[in-house]
């Protein structure tokens, strides 16, 4: 526990009034142009690359961002910091996947949709499983992320801070489906980007990096060393989790089906080349705390607390606008991302296949709002650290990647290889994660689940035709909504 | 709660005596609880030697934990104390994992994206050119 804080909770307190009414204000302006459930999940399927890389690279810039990233630094070193900025690679690579995703639905809707089509319905729902972990997961954690930001920086208890990041999120995505989500993720960007090249710049101009180093080999040389063990066995680790995530997850699908045809190649090379130096220079002011003599009673909270102990108050504020811009975009995202999977996967093709426009958005909204509710429960237990949770899922989701890709470009892939390959993979990354550590789980996920793809297709080869991808349906049985003209 | 004054120890004992070693990364957090009838700062040591013959000054604040990292192999030993009250010797074994096993990790790890990333390249440009070919107005590979 810290027992001192920088920020006047007054000041905080008109930090979180301002930025919640521009947000809900801007979610409820850009939520009016939504016509049919279609418009809401998928903003029209018109969206443009400037929006589009926008979205992308404040959807990856998180909580786990500028709050991990130094958190990594600070247990691993250079490879810590360095490792996290390949996180990067998943949203390059990505790129192709989504024109590929385009092309072979240019109608859908979910990630789900692909697996169901490509796999059948017992991978389908394993799919489902893992997705939703996952994203519950993530949404818990940028809760967590909130209420420990705000109680570092202002002295606000946890609790009351979490709740209030939650609750602004849920009420403007409710308002505002993904159209509102990406436009706000827009301006979140520039937030970002100029808060954390001014943040790195003034940790720099204060703090050389002649004197970090030598205090680090001074007092704690192993985060200097290259050949540091733990760190080496991270490095692909991160990677693979990084991509497990944006391969799998229905919040980089959603995109690629919303985007324009020619879009989502060049948005995620963009948004990756410029996501990259970002958890680097997060990063750096980590490794800045020995130096200043800081005590850092929880990792998780190194970055915000260095830079506030550098800057003073304009820091803390600083820190407080990029943080919580950061937790804004990936929390809307993921809200109504997850809410799509829920809606589409669980909820109507699984109970209600006749639902009608209306029925669809009401099952959104409530979703949206059970899915808020959900995550300020568990948030409220503060169980674990940000990295402990985000990292325990990193085993399931490594171990969808091979299914996918390979589902993707090759007709080979049978269903019960794939679906094989997300059960055992998952199960040998939890061993990886409960044996060794957290740093091993994605690697060990996904490793498991490449041999078991290549093997199943060796062994027993299917023959899948493409053209069973592009089912023409629509999100729901649209019928004029009845507050619509 | 405790009298004023009394079960010191267990004020100040950190992790609660719990066992943490050994720490196969070189990292790990230090935690204690408040003594509420103590006003006075925490000042936790740390030594190589269980006598604490020379200690190096970790932190003195008010501050309920604190983070470790970058160590190398070796027995830490951590002493807390606040006022006039010192709680019991808490000692960490770091025991990093061999280079081995890391190098075998890294392996492992730099086959599994080479072959992901074989099969998105040429993936890629086979369909690239499939739909080119299926599709004279689509400009090409990056059309």
């Amino acid at each position: 526990m810290v027992n001192q804080a920088v920020l006047d909770s007054q000041l905080a307190f008109i930090l979180l009034a301002v930025f919640s009414v521009i947000w809900i204000a801007l979610g409820w302006w850009w939520g009016r142009g939504n016509e049919t459930h279609e418009d809401y999940m998928l903003a029209g399927r018109k969206v443009g690359l400037a929006l589009g890389t926008a979205t992308a690279m404040a959807t990856w810039v998180t909580s786990n961002t500028t709050m991990v990233a130094p958190q990594l630094a600070l247990q691993l070193g250079l490879w810590g910091m360095i490792g996290y900025s390949f996180g990067s690679v998943g949203l390059l690579l990505f790129a192709p996947v989504a024109r590929r995703i385009k092309r072979l639905m240019p109608q859908g809707f979910t990630s789900g949709d692909f697996i169901r089509l490509r796999y059948g319905p017992i991978a389908w729902r394993v799919f489902l499983g893992i997705s939703l972990f996952y994203s519950l997961g993530w949404l818990v954690s940028l809760g967590m992320a909130g209420g420990l930001l705000i109680q570092a920086l202002s002295g606000i208890a946890y609790w009351i801070g979490m709740s209030v990041i939650l609750g602004i999120c849920v009420v403007y995505t409710l308002l505002g489906g993904l159209r509102a989500v990406i436009g706000t993720d827009f301006i979140q960007t520039v937030i970002i980007f100029v808060g954390v090249v001014v943040l790195a710049f003034m940790v720099l101009h204060e703090v050389g990096v002649d004197t970090v180093h030598a205090r680090l080999a001074t007092e704690r040389p192993e985060l200097l060393n290259l050949l540091m063990p733990a760190a080496l066995m991270f490095l692909f680790n991160n990677l693979l989790f990084g991509i497990g995530e944006i391969f799998h997850s229905n919040v980089w699908w959603s995109r690629a089906f919303a985007f324009k045809e020619g879009v989502g190649l060049k948005a995620y090379l963009i948004a990756g080349l410029l996501w990259a130096p970002v958890p680097i220079a997060a990063g750096f002011i980590a490794l800045v705390a020995p130096e200043l003599g800081l005590n850092v009673p929880r990792p998780d909270m190194v970055g915000p607390m260095v830079a506030a102990e550098l800057l003073g108050k304009a820091g803390a504020i600083l820190v407080f606008i990029v943080v919580f811009s950061a937790l804004a975009s990936s929390l809307d995202s993921l809200l109504a991302a997850t809410s799509d999977l829920v809606v589409r996967d669980l909820y109507q093709k699984h109970f209600r296949p006749e639902a009608t426009d209306a029925q669809m958005r009401k099952a959104a909204s409530s979703t949206i709002l059970g899915l808020g509710l959900f995550a300020w429960l568990i948030c409220l237990l503060n169980l674990t650290t940000l990295a402990s949770l985000l990292h325990f899922t990193g085993a399931f989701v490594a171990s969808t990647i091979f299914p996918i890709v390979t589902g993707l470009y090759w007709k080979r892939v049978n269903r019960h290889g794939a679906t094989w390959a997300m059960v055992l993979g998952s199960g040998a990354g939890l061993a990886g994660y409960f044996i060794i550590d957290f740093y091993v789980a994605a690697l060990v996920g996904a490793a498991v689940s490449m041999c078991v793809v290549l093997l199943s297709t060796w062994l027993a080869p299917g023959r899948f035709e493409w053209s069973r991808l592009a089912e023409a349906e629509p999100a729901s049985t649209i019928t004029p909504h009845p507050d619509l003209p | 709660m405790f009298p004023a004054g009394a079960s010191a120890q267990g004020d100040l004992r950190i992790n609660a005596g719990r066992d943490i070693s050994p720490a196969t990364a070189g990292y790990f957090g230090l935690e204690w609880e408040a003594a509420p009838e103590n006003d006075t700062p925490f000042l936790l040591e740390r030594s190589a030697s269980p006598s604490f013959a020379e200690a190096t000054r970790i932190y003195e604040g008010p501050d309920l934990g604190t983070f470790e990292s970058g160590l190398p192999d070796g027995t830490y030993y951590y002493r807390l104390s606040g006022g006039k009250q010192e709680g019991p010797v808490y000692a960490v074994t770091v025991k990093h994992h061999s280079l081995t096993r890391a190098y075998l990790f890294l392996g492992i790890g730099a086959f599994v994206f080479g072959v992901l990333m074989a099969i998105l390249l040429i993936g890629h440009r086979k369909t690239a050119a499939e739909s080119g070919a299926a599709d004279p107005l689509s400009g090409g590979v990056h059309g």
